[in-house]
């Protein structure tokens, strides 16, 4: 048997590479190995994911996802905007009375004080007041014209229908009064003095509105309310906020959800074109009507923060939508401040 | 060159190193295939097994087997996995096809004096077909690869995966058989 295994290997030809075997040498000669692909640099680097996954999982647990903030847009959803478009379709026909009713509900959220001056100043102009007694007459007549618009503009009783809307009209012109007394005063070297504005008017109206899956019924409820129930949301529900404040305020409104990843909601043109500070007495719509935020999916605790200020707060009409981590706190340590100044108001709601 | 420079030329791309490789090598591998695979030109398999060697070079490490068990430990997987994959039947006769066109193994085409060679390919000849005439694969591989490997028990075992009292039970059984063979062919030359 030794004979035959010498003699097979006697027998057999020789056998020279092939050029795929050279081919295959030149390749490797090209591309040398890297130390990444080490056995010991890969189970290095597996240790390291995993103790990064370890750590992700034992410091942060997760957490419920967030709901998505949808928005909503289309056709008029709110009972009572429909009830209104049913009625001017009687006169005007289906698609103008619905165009009608959005341009109001649109315009209900637009400034009045332009028209408000022009018009005292016509009234001024026409009565012929001297301006040394400009000052002091302004104001009376300024009340009698709000009086004039509201017995005289029937059509907007949306405007009108807060009985603080009159309320603001006129503490909205006392501070710019206020500004032009201080003005006058500096100039002719006196201080002035000017009484601040009531809480309960400062406050004004924030209203959260929803509406449940399968219902268009909408409700509202306000956010300076007590909440004895804590409204829960299932998913592709509405809800959308309406602010309307008597004086001129400085307002952010931020959300969040489960993951504590706040999304500015005001300022932000993507929701609203509203922009700070909002004008005292008109109403605006977060999003803006007739639009609704809807909860795409996601379950957990919601939260609204609603805050005013007489003046500019923390830069974040420059910010981005995500706030940086630390703007809770700053919120909490406001919450303490004269309402008239800065006004925090929280409201909460559940996903299921 | 020793094998372990061989692997460690293989490892930098270098072309003499598969000179080396096949010079060392080739030929026992071409044994070995063609006793236990049923394919046309064993060459063909070998520069596969090659290839795979220069893919692998920097998986070989020297202190768990020697080169040329690695070597062949490749070599019969690869057996293996042609053997499932296509269905390769062994050896045919071998007396069908030597000096065949297109026959497994051209002995006859190698032999330069027939007169000198003759007890030798008589010898060849029939070691083969009684080899072929084993029925357990595993006896096959085992038996050719006992003498390739220069009866080392130890080196087999580590190509097989299985036991050296195993292997060697394996050795044992498939050499009966082909002494019995070859006194029944009228050889009695196995040892």
């Amino acid at each position: 048997m030794d004979d035959w295994i010498v003699h097979e290997m006697e027998v057999v030809p020789d056998i020279d590479p092939s050029p795929e075997v050279y081919q295959r040498l030149a390749e490797k000669k090209k591309k040398p190995r890297f130390a990444l692909f080490s056995w010991p640099v890969r189970l290095a680097a597996a240790g390291i994911a995993a103790a990064f996954i370890i750590l992700v999982i034992v410091i942060k647990p997760p957490k419920e996802v967030e709901p998505l903030l949808g928005l909503k847009r289309g056709a008029v959803t709110d009972v009572a905007e429909k009830r209104e478009v049913e009625d001017r379709t009687q006169v005007l026909g289906e698609a103008e009375a619905e165009e009608e009713v959005k341009e109001k509900i649109q315009d209900a959220g637009k400034p009045e004080t332009a028209k408000l001056q022009k018009k005292v100043a016509e009234e001024v102009k026409r009565e012929g007041i001297e301006e040394k007694d400009y000052a002091a007459k302004k104001p009376q007549v300024k009340t009698r014209i709000v009086e004039k618009m509201e017995k005289a503009e029937g059509a907007d009783k949306e405007m009108f229908a807060q009985p603080t809307v009159v309320a603001a009209k006129l503490k909205n012109e006392a501070a710019q009064e206020k500004k032009e007394v201080k003005s006058q005063a500096k100039r002719i070297g006196i201080e002035a003095v000017a009484p601040a504005a009531p809480e309960e008017i400062v406050l004004g109206r924030i209203e959260f509105q929803y509406q449940v899956k399968g219902s268009e019924r909408t409700e509202k409820l306000n956010f300076d309310s007590p909440q004895d129930e804590i409204i829960s949301l299932s998913s592709e529900s509405n809800y959308r906020l309406v602010l309307q404040f008597p004086l001129e305020r400085y307002t952010y409104v931020f959300q969040v959800g489960s993951e504590e990843r706040p999304i500015r909601l005001l300022p932000n043109p993507e929701y609203s074109p509203a922009k700070n500070p909002l004008q005292a007495g008109n109403a605006t719509t977060i999003p803006l009507q007739p639009n609704w935020f809807y909860v795409e999916r996601g379950r957990g605790e919601v939260l609204i923060y609603v805050v005013t200020s007489s003046e500019p707060l923390y830069d974040w009409d420059d910010m981005n939508a995500d706030i940086a981590a630390g703007w809770l706190d700053r919120i909490e340590k406001d919450k303490g401040k004269p309402a008239d100044r800065v006004s925090v108001q929280v409201f909460k709601f559940n996903i299921h | 060159m020793t094998d372990e420079q061989i692997v460690q030329l293989l490892r930098e791309g270098q072309v003499a190193a598969a000179d080396e490789l096949y010079k060392k090598h080739a030929k026992s591998l071409f044994v070995y295939l063609s006793h236990v695979l049923n394919v046309s030109n064993p060459e063909d398999v070998v520069h596969d097994i090659f290839i795979r060697v220069i893919e692998k070079a920097h998986q070989f490490n020297p202190k768990k087997a020697s080169f040329r068990t690695w070597l062949f430990r490749i070599a019969h997987n690869h057996a293996i996995n042609l053997f499932r994959r296509e269905k390769l039947v062994r050896f045919q006769s071998l007396e069908q096809n030597v000096g065949q066109e297109g026959g497994e193994i051209h002995l006859g085409d190698t032999l330069t004096d027939e007169t000198q060679n003759f007890d030798k390919t008589t010898l060849t000849l029939a070691v083969r077909e009684c080899i072929g005439e084993l029925k357990k694969e595993i006896e096959r591989q085992a038996i050719v690869m006992y003498y390739i490997l220069g009866k080392n028990y130890e080196e087999m075992s580590g190509v097989f995966g299985r036991s050296i009292s195993a292997v060697r039970k394996y050795v044992m059984l498939a050499g009966e058989k082909v002494k019995t063979c070859l006194e029944a062919k009228g050889i009695g030359a196995f040892g």
